[in-house]
């Protein structure tokens, strides 16, 4: 089945679901971490004069690390990375939205930085501070324009395209027209820059559009003339249409690195750090990255002025992303590191159970789907055992109903009610032996078995005995009680013949002038009932004709429903003629087996009924005719002779008949015992014709 | 003498029920019956004729003397079994109460069956009749 070859595939994709959501959010976790921990740093670095350089991340981690490796290297001349656009490029070339591409100058100067190209507008801002547009596009104007002027081998400045709000305009500042007396300029710069970064949020952040950016940015201060201000630059910028990746590192000059010393070698080890650790970072890697940090010192190589830091947050996403990323950002940095790995256990154990749960309640509703389906089809398969008949089928109004066991005996009875020719109406119940799924074949098969021979037009007798002798094979074994039966309406007859099933209960509803009969239910006799089809015997042996000239119901039913238990013994079927006494004339099968079943305590097997009502007319309900087919064992065994007597004949009439009937019987396998009850004592005729054809029971009772 | 009780009930409803077997002759078993013969005790009823059956034994005695009723699933196991005998085998039953007696007889199955009113009765007929044919 397709569905059993789904649940596997479905649990995996589940799982790496929620794999993939764990990590997202250790990221956010981890993210969150590192700029507090960066947050610590400046306090040391504005008093110590190290340069608390903070690491410079970029998604493209290469192009970050050659940044750094720029500042560590004194002698390395200006870099530009190679998908960078060449340093003869015009700048323009390199313009962003709102950015100014900063670009080395065209010689080799050597200490001059290299321009960096970016994409779109990359800004570098503070976060608590806004707008960072214009200021970026502003700042970095300043910066350029400081960059060209500075001096070669000065200072190197390296400024990403973006919004800088203290790095850019610290350099803007420093180089604005201060080539010559840069150390001034620059402490000057440094200075401010050292006031911003003691403020509580000390993160810069790159980001806009949805471009990927990064930006390192890291200055060095090494002696009087070394400053160096690095910022890499990354873009991926489909607008801005400098390609995919257009990158642009400014590494600064190096002669300040020499006199960096140690603090300057430990900011690069620190970049390097967190370059290498971010660096496998793609660009769909939502990632906020901490910045390198501008450190200058002081002209003289004295105590550092200022540290500037700088977390950039790097981002691929929307614009509106920033701001929930800050928030998120703020949040975290508040919450200690434990409760943050708590919060991260919980999440990802809440992001399991909700997997989870998901998983369950797809399943769930599969089964529920195919519950349906099932219950769909056992209704189909009801539905053809169990017709529903119209309400009326000439002058006689019908209703059927079936009620399951409660138990384990669910399945077995059937019941048919049709229409024959010349109006009249055929009714069919019965109960296979066995229960449950085994039984259904053999109910539907018995059903329609006995309906074809009646439609054939077969008296009900003959149907049974000839269903009895087909069947018998094909039952293999299991049983089946029957009562078919044919009612009349122009003659007022039922005709039935039972097949080891209980009789009808034929209820005379009194005069329908009286309106309010009292309802009253005739004696049938039970004596020489024939055998169920498929016992081994042969059945269709007797045959009952009852005249209905009044108002009358005519209940089939089956013994489920008269061996429900009713206070530790059976309901039987005077329990049910009396329910039906109770019930009135209205009421149909469904009612009575509602009605049986409040009565009773418990319903071991299945009940069906099926009810017809006969209308107008006068007079009680009475047996007229009785056949009787006898063998020598009935007559031998005294049951041919307690059905006679039953039948309201007296003892010597009755042993007159059983000796005309042995006597039949020796010339013969059988005799049929015709019995005529009307207003004077019954009248008994052996027939000798035993053969079965569609007229069989008017011929012989004409007779 | 084997006997066996079941009393573990199905249906919580129906009384007690017990089965009791004995074999007052090496070719005959009894299968006394008591409480109500129904749907749930018919398959107790049907192992034990079985596994006299299948025991070896040719007469077969079922005493529902004290069976208080009866119902179709029951009746359908005395058939089945009564069909399943051997050439020579013999089932009788014992039988008096009137509510399993109409059983019978409403079935039409009272013909099939050879129903003695006590077990005197019933095990000289089980025993003529093997001895008859036998």
């Amino acid at each position: 089945m397709a569905s059993h070859a789904n649940r596997p595939a479905r649990g995996a994709r589940a799982s790496r679901r929620v794999a993939v959501a764990i990590a997202a959010g250790c990221c956010l976790l981890g993210l969150g971490a590192l700029p507090t921990a960066q947050a610590a740093k400046p306090a040391n670095s504005t008093s110590s004069s190290a340069v608390s350089g903070e690491a410079t991340v970029a998604p493209h981690g290469k192009h970050a690390e050659r940044a750094v490796q720029a500042e560590s290297v004194p002698a390395a001349p200006a870099i530009a990375p190679a998908p960078a656009p060449p340093p003869g490029e015009p700048p323009a070339a390199a313009h962003g939205r709102h950015g100014r591409a900063i670009q080395p100058a065209p010689g080799p100067p050597p200490g001059a930085g290299a321009g960096a190209g970016t994409g779109p507008g990359l800004g570098l801002r503070r976060l608590d501070r806004e707008p960072p547009l214009a200021r970026g596009h502003r700042h970095q104007e300043g910066a350029a324009r400081g960059e060209t002027s500075s001096a070669p081998g000065s200072q190197a400045a390296a400024v990403s395209a973006g919004e800088s709000r203290q790095g850019a305009e610290a350099l803007a500042r420093k180089h604005k027209g201060k080539g010559k007396e840069r150390g001034g300029g620059k402490e000057k710069g440094g200075k401010e820059k050292s006031k911003e970064s003691v403020s509580p949020t000390p993160v810069l952040k790159i980001g806009k559009g949805k471009e990927a950016s990064t930006v390192a940015l890291s200055q060095e201060t090494a002696g009087p003339s070394a400053t160096a201000a690095s910022l890499s630059s990354s873009a991926a910028s489909p607008v801005a249409g400098t390609g995919p990746a257009s990158i642009t590192s400014v590494a600064p000059v190096a002669k300040a690195i020499a006199a960096a010393g140690v603090h300057t070698q430990r900011a690069t080890r620190n970049a390097r750090h967190r370059v290498a650790a971010h660096a496998p970072g793609s660009p769909t890697t939502v990632a906020t990255a901490p910045v390198a940090l501008l450190a200058p010192s002081s002209g003289s190589g004295a105590k550092a002025s200022a540290a500037a830091r700088a977390a950039v947050k790097h981002t691929q996403t929307s614009a509106a992303q920033p701001a929930l990323v800050k928030t998120i950002t703020r949040i975290v940095g508040v919450v200690p590191v434990p409760v943050r790995i708590l919060i991260a256990a919980l999440v990802a154990l809440a992001l399991a159970l909700a997997g989870r749960s998901r998983l369950s309640g797809v399943r769930a509703r599969r089964l529920a789907r195919q519950r349906g389906q099932l219950l769909e089809d056992v209704g189909l398969l009801q539905a053809a055992l169990l017709p529903v008949p119209p309400a009326r089928l000439g002058p006689v109004a019908t209703s059927v109903a079936y009620r399951p066991a409660d138990g384990p005996g669910a399945g077995g009875d059937f019941y048919d009610v049709f229409a024959l020719d010349d109006g009249r109406l055929a009714v069919i119940v019965g109960d296979v032996s066995g229960h449950g799924r085994e039984a259904l074949p053999h109910t539907a098969l018995v059903r329609f078995t006995v309906r074809a021979y009646l439609e054939a037009g077969l008296a009900p007798r003959n149907a049974l005995q000839t269903a009895g002798s087909v069947l018998e094979r094909q039952l293999a074994g299991s049983f089946a009680t029957v009562v078919a039966a044919i009612y009349h309406p122009r003659e007022r007859t039922l005709t039935y013949a039972s097949a080891g099933h209980p009789p009808p209960v034929v209820l005379g509803d009194g005069d329908s002038a009286d309106g309010e009969g009292s309802a009253e239910a005739i004696e049938l006799t039970t004596a020489c009932s024939a055998p169920p089809i498929g016992a081994g015997m042969r059945t269709g042996t007797r045959e009952t004709v009852i005249s209905v000239p009044g108002p009358a119901r005519l209940c089939f039913h089956t013994d489920g429903v008269t061996e429900a238990r009713i206070e530790g013994d059976l309901f039987g079927a005077e329990r049910l003629v009396g329910a039906l006494g109770d019930l009135g004339r209205e009421a149909t099968a469904r009612a009575l087996l509602d009605s049986v079943a409040e009565r009773t305590d418990a319903r071991p097997d299945d009940m069906a009924a099926c009810l017809l009502r006969v209308e107008n007319g006068a007079g009680s309900p009475a047996i007229v005719h009785e056949l009787l087919e006898l063998d020598r064992a009935a007559v031998a065994s005294g049951r041919a002779e307690r059905f006679l007597r039953k039948s309201g004949m007296t003892a010597v009439a009755a042993a007159g008949v059983i000796d005309s009937a042995r006597a039949e019987l020796d010339l013969r396998d059988s005799a049929l015992l015709e019995l005529s009850l009307g207003d004077g004592p019954p009248h008994v005729e052996l027939a000798h014709d035993n053969v079965i054809h569609a007229a069989a029971l008017t011929a012989v009772g004409a007779r | 003498m084997l006997t066996t009780a079941d009393t573990s009930s199905p249906e919580p409803f129906t009384g007690a029920f017990g089965i009791i077997q004995s074999q007052p002759d090496e070719r005959t078993s009894v299968v006394a019956l008591e409480g109500e013969l129904d749907l749930g005790r018919a398959p107790s009823l049907k192992w034990a004729l079985v596994d006299s059956v299948d025991a070896g034994y040719k007469q077969l005695v079922v005493d529902l003397t004290r069976v208080r009723f009866m119902d179709s699933t029951a009746l359908s196991v005395l058939v089945g079994v009564n069909r399943s005998l051997d050439v020579g085998a013999r089932l009788a039953i014992v039988c008096v109460n009137t509510n399993v007696l109409k059983i019978f007889e409403l079935s039409g199955m009272d013909g099939a069956f050879a129903i003695f009113p006590t077990l005197d009765e019933a095990l000289a007929h089980v025993r003529g009749h093997t001895a008859r044919i036998g």
